[in-house]
C-alpha cells in the first residue's frame, strides 16, 4: 500500500509541475496567425472602463467590416493592474497588438518585446499626429533615450494623451468674485484675467487670488481642493532630472525647491485642504460643488459630465516664477504597440494605423469624452463640437488640452501671429525603467520616509519643513535610485 | 512473537484505489497550486527575476540572475525597500492585537448569548454572525466610508475630525476595530458551541458549592474550551499576518497601514520585482511557521485535553 501511495504521490507531483510549468508558458490565446485562406487574425488587447470597451469594439467592428484581409480579436480588461500583470506574466508572448502606458513603455521597448514599426509608417502620417503623441513612444537603443530622432525607432502610436489643466466650477467662482468685489470695490478681482484661458496665472497671482477668495468662502468650501505637482514642477521651468535619460537628478535645484515651496505654501495659506483630510485627493470636494479649482484631464470629462451639476471649465496649469518658465502641465498617455515576436506583426501595424490616423475611428474615440484627438486635423472640430459628437458642450474651452500638447511660441492663428504660452511634458515615472523612485519621492515629501516630516502640513511647533534643506539632503539618495535604475536598461 | 504479515482482500484494495482516486483531486489542487508556486516562490527569491524586464525563460537566464541571499539583505538594508518593508512589519505586529481583542470580545457575547434567559438569543447570534458571510471587499468598503476623514459617521458621531484614513496610529486602529467587529460572528459561533456542549453537571456541582457566574465562567467554561479559543488564536493570527484587503481597500495603500503581504504585492505584483517579493513571501511563510509551532508547544501549558 505504502508503494502504491508513494507512486501515486510521485505521479501527482510530476503531473502537477508540469500543469504549473504549462500555465507559465501561456500566451498562446493572445497571439495571431494567418489563416489558409490568407486572412491574418490579429489579437488586440486593451484594458479600460467598460464604456471605452464598447467604443473599441465599435472601432473593431467598422474596422473587420472595412476590408477582408484581417479579422481583428479584441480581448478587453477593465481593471489595470490586471492587465499590467497579465503582460508582464506573458513575458515576450505578447498579444500582437497591445495597448501600454507610457509608464510601462520604457522597459517593455528596452528589453525588446516591442517591433519598431517606423518603416511602415510615413513622414506624412506623423505629420497627421501632435508630435508630442508620437515622439514619447519613439526609442533609441544606442543612447537608451526615449524621444523622437533620426536614430530612434518608433514603437508605439498614440492611444490618447492625457494633459491636465486646471478646472473650476464656474458657477460658484463667479459668485465669489462678484462677492468680493462688491465687499471691496477698491481692488476687485478681474475674472477675466483669473479664467484666461490662453494667458495662465502665476503662482505668485494664484497665492494672491485663492487668499482673496479665501475670505468670502462659506465654512467647509476650498479656494482649490487639489494641485497637479508633476505641473507645479514642469511649470517652474525645473524638472527631475537633468535631462531626459533620467540619469542625474534634478530635484535639489533651485527651480525645483521654488515649485514645492509654491505648494506647500498653497497648504500654508489654507488654499488647499489640510493635507490628508480630505478624499479621493480632493476631487470629491470639487464634484460636490465645495471646491473653487481642482485639476482635470479629459479623461475625466464623461464623468463630469455625469456627476457635475453646475458650469465648469479649464485654464491652464499655472504658470511658475522662475525666469523662462512656460505654464506646462504634466501628459499621460497610452501607445498602441505591436509585440516584436507576433507573427502578423504587419497586419497588426495595419489596424494600429487605422485606429490612430483614421479621421472617422478618432472621432468616434473622442465622441466618448475620455480623450482628445490626436489628429491635428480633428483639432478645431473638436473645440467647437462642430460635428456635434460631443453630447455636453462642457468644458467650454476644453482646447486648453490641445495646447497642452501642441506645443509653445509663435504660431499662426487665421493669418495672426500669436504667442502660445501653454505645454506640456510627459510624466516624471514615463522616462524611467519603472516608478519606484517617484513613490520614493512623493512619500519622503508627504513625510512617510526620512526624518524630515511631511512638507505639506505643520509640524506641531507650528514650523515647517525647509523644503529647500530636505529636498538637497534627499537629493544623493534619490540619484542612488535612478543610477539602479538605469542600470536596469539592457 | 513472529509477525504475520496480513495482505488485504481484493475488495478493500480496490476500495483503496477508489479512495486514492478520490483524494488524489485534492493533492493535485495542492501540489499545482501550492506545493510548485511555493517552490518556485522559493527560488526566485534567489535571484533577480523581473518579468516586465525578461525576455528568456527563466531556467535559461538562472546562472545571469543568481543573487543568493541579495534579496533577503536588501529587505533590510537596501536604502529603498528596507524602509518598506520594516515598516510593513511594524504595521503587521500592531495589527495582530485585533486577534485577542476579537477573540475576548466575541467570548464575551458567546457567554451572553450561551444564557438560558436571553430572549431572541437566536436573532442576535444570526445578526452578530452576518458580517462573517459578508464579503470582505464590501465591507471594507462600508468601513472606509464610516472612518472617513471628511465625511464619516465615526468622526460625526465623536463630533471629532480625526484623520482616521491617513494618520499612521489612527489607521492602524481603526482596521483594529473593523477587524474586531468583523471576527466576533465567528469567534462567538464557535465558542457558542463549545459552551453548549460543556456538561451541565460541571455547572450545577458549582452552584451547590456557590459559585456565582462570573466564577463559573472562568473555573468551568474557559478551560473547557481553551482548545476553540487555541484554534480561533491559531487561525486569527494566521489571517492577520496575512492581512491584504485592509491596506488595499480600507487603507487604500496609506503607510500606516501596508501589511508585509501589501508589501509583496506592490513589489512582486506592481513592480514585477519577482525575488524581492518572494524573498519577503518566505520570510513570511517561516514566520508564520514558527509562530504557529511556538503556540502548540506552549499550548500544553494552558489547553484543556480533555
Amino acid at each position: 500500500m505504502k508503494k502504491i501511495l508513494a507512486l501515486v504521490l510521485g505521479l501527482l507531483l510530476a503531473v502537477g509541475s508540469l500543469a504549473a510549468f504549462a500555465g507559465c508558458g501561456g500566451g498562446g490565446d493572445y497571439q495571431g496567425y494567418v489563416d489558409e485562406s490568407g486572412v491574418a487574425h490579429v489579437v488586440f488587447m486593451g484594458r479600460d472602463v467598460e464604456s471605452e470597451r464598447v467604443n473599441y469594439q465599435r472601432v473593431v467592428d467598422n474596422f473587420n467590416a472595412s476590408q477582408n484581409q484581417i479579422r481583428v480579436e479584441m480581448q478587453w480588461f477593465t481593471d489595470g493592474t490586471s492587465y499590467n500583470t497579465m503582460l508582464d506574466g506573458l513575458g515576450t508572448d505578447l498579444p500582437d497588438c497591445l495597448m501600454l502606458s507610457n509608464a510601462m513603455f520604457l522597459r517593455y521597448v528596452s528589453s525588446g518585446k516591442l517591433y519598431d514599426y517606423k518603416s511602415r509608417i510615413t513622414q506624412d502620417e506623423l505629420a497627421l499626429l501632435y508630435e508630442d503623441a508620437y515622439s514619447y513612444y519613439c526609442y533609441d537603443p544606442a543612447t537608451k533615450q526615449v524621444g523622437y530622432s533620426d536614430s530612434a525607432g518608433l514603437y508605439g502610436l498614440p492611444k490618447d494623451m492625457g494633459p491636465v489643466a486646471i478646472c473650476y466650477n464656474a458657477d460658484l467662482l463667479r459668485a465669489k468674485v462678484n462677492e468680493y468685489n462688491a465687499a471691496n470695490p477698491a481692488q476687485p478681482l478681474d475674472w477675466d484675467e483669473i479664467t484666461d484661458p490662453e494667458d495662465p496665472m502665476t503662482f505668485t497671482q494664484f497665492i494672491d487670488v485663492g487668499k482673496k477668495l479665501k475670505t468670502v468662502l462659506s465654512s467647509g468650501q476650498y479656494v482649490c481642493s487639489g494641485y497637479d505637482m508633476q505641473s507645479a514642477v514642469y511649470s517652474n521651468n525645473a524638472n527631475y532630472f537633468t535631462d531626459d535619460t533620467a540619469s542625474t537628478q534634478a530635484i535639489d535645484s533651485e527651480n525645483f525647491i521654488g515649485a514645492m515651496q509654491f505648494v506647500q505654501d498653497l497648504y500654508k495659506e489654507g488654499i488647499l485642504p489640510a493635507a490628508g483630510t480630505v478624499s479621493s485627493g480632493g476631487e470629491a470636494l470639487f464634484t460636490s460643488g465645495n471646491a473653487l479649482f481642482f485639476y482635470a484631464g479629459p479623461w475625466k470629462t464623461k464623468d463630469y459630465w455625469a456627476a457635475i451639476g453646475f458650469e465648469w471649465d479649464l485654464i491652464p496649469v499655472l504658470c511658475g516664477d522662475a525666469a523662462g518658465a512656460v505654464s506646462t502641465c504634466y501628459v499621460g498617455g497610452m501607445a498602441f504597440c505591436v509585440s516584436a515576436n507576433s507573427a502578423v506583426k504587419d497586419y497588426a501595424v495595419e489596424f494600429l494605423r487605422y485606429m490612430a490616423l483614421d479621421l472617422n475611428a478618432q472621432r468616434s474615440l473622442y465622441s466618448n469624452g475620455q480623450c482628445i484627438p490626436n489628429l491635428v486635423e480633428l483639432a478645431g472640430e473638436y473645440e467647437t463640437n462642430a460635428e456635434n459628437l460631443l453630447s455636453r458642450p462642457q468644458p467650454a474651452h476644453r482646447g486648453v488640452w490641445l495646447d497642452c500638447v501642441d506645443g509653445t511660441g509663435e504660431k499662426t492663428v487665421n493669418g495672426q501671429t500669436v504667442v502660445d504660452k501653454v505645454g506640456g511634458r510627459y510624466r516624471a515615472e514615463a522616462y524611467t525603467y519603472d516608478e519606484t523612485w517617484y513613490t520614493f519621492l512623493t512619500d519622503f515629501m508627504a513625510g512617510n520616509s526620512g526624518s524630515y516630516g511631511s512638507f505639506w502640513e505643520a509640524k506641531p511647533d507650528g514650523t515647517w519643513v525647509d523644503v529647500g534643506a530636505a529636498l538637497r539632503a534627499f537629493a544623493p539618495t534619490l540619484q542612488e535610485s535612478l543610477t539602479e535604475l538605469r542600470s536596469y536598461l539592457v | 512473537m513472529e509477525k504475520v504479515k496480513i495482505r488485504p482482500g481484493r475488495l478493500k484494495r480496490k476500495e483503496g484505489r477508489i479512495a486514492l482516486a478520490i483524494i488524489s483531486v485534492k493533492y493535485v489542487g495542492e501540489i499545482v497550486f501550492v506545493f510548485v508556486p511555493v517552490l518556485f516562490s522559493i527560488l526566485y527569491s534567489f535571484t533577480d527575476y523581473n518579468a516586465a524586464r525578461e525576455t528568456a525563460p527563466f531556467f535559461s537566464r538562472i546562472g545571469d540572475i543568481w543573487i543568493g541571499f541579495g534579496n533577503y539583505k536588501n529587505l533590510f538594508t537596501h536604502f529603498m525597500y528596507s524602509e518598506y518593508f520594516l515598516r510593513s512589519v511594524c504595521n503587521n505586529l500592531f495589527m495582530l492585537l485585533s486577534v485577542p481583542l476579537g477573540i475576548a470580545a466575541g467570548l464575551l457575547v458567546a457567554a451572553i448569548l450561551s444564557q438560558p434567559d436571553i430572549r431572541f438569543a437566536g436573532v442576535f447570534r444570526m445578526l452578530i454572525y452576518m458580517p462573517v458571510v459578508a464579503g470582505a471587499v464590501a465591507m471594507n468598503i462600508i468601513w472606509r466610508y464610516m472612518f472617513d476623514n471628511q465625511y464619516g459617521l465615526i468622526n460625526s458621531l465623536l463630533g471629532t475630525q480625526w484623520m482616521w484614513l491617513t494618520d499612521d496610529w489612527l489607521v492602524k486602529t481603526a482596521i483594529v476595530i473593523k477587524n474586531v467587529w468583523g471576527g466576533v460572528g465567528r469567534t462567538m459561533i464557535l465558542c457558542l458551541a463549545a459552551m453548549l456542549a460543556v456538561d451541565g453537571n460541571y455547572y450545577e456541582a458549582a452552584k451547590l458549592d456557590g459559585a456565582g457566574a462570573t466564577r463559573r465562567f472562568f473555573a468551568i467554561t474557559l478551560p473547557i474550551i481553551t482548545p476553540t479559543v487555541f484554534y480561533l488564536l491559531i487561525t486569527g493570527v494566521i489571517g492577520n499576518l496575512q492581512m491584504y484587503t485592509d491596506s488595499l481597500i480600507f487603507a487604500s495603500g496609506d503607510p500606516g497601514a501596508q501589511t508585509v503581504v501589501y508589501f509583496i504585492w506592490t513589489f512582486g505584483i506592481r513592480r514585477s520585482m519577482y525575488g524581492l517579493a518572494a524573498a519577503a513571501s518566505t520570510l513570511l511563510t517561516i514566520t508564520i511557521m514558527i509562530i504557529t509551532v511556538v503556540q502548540f508547544r506552549i499550548s500544553d501549558r494552558w489547553v484543556f485535553e480533555g
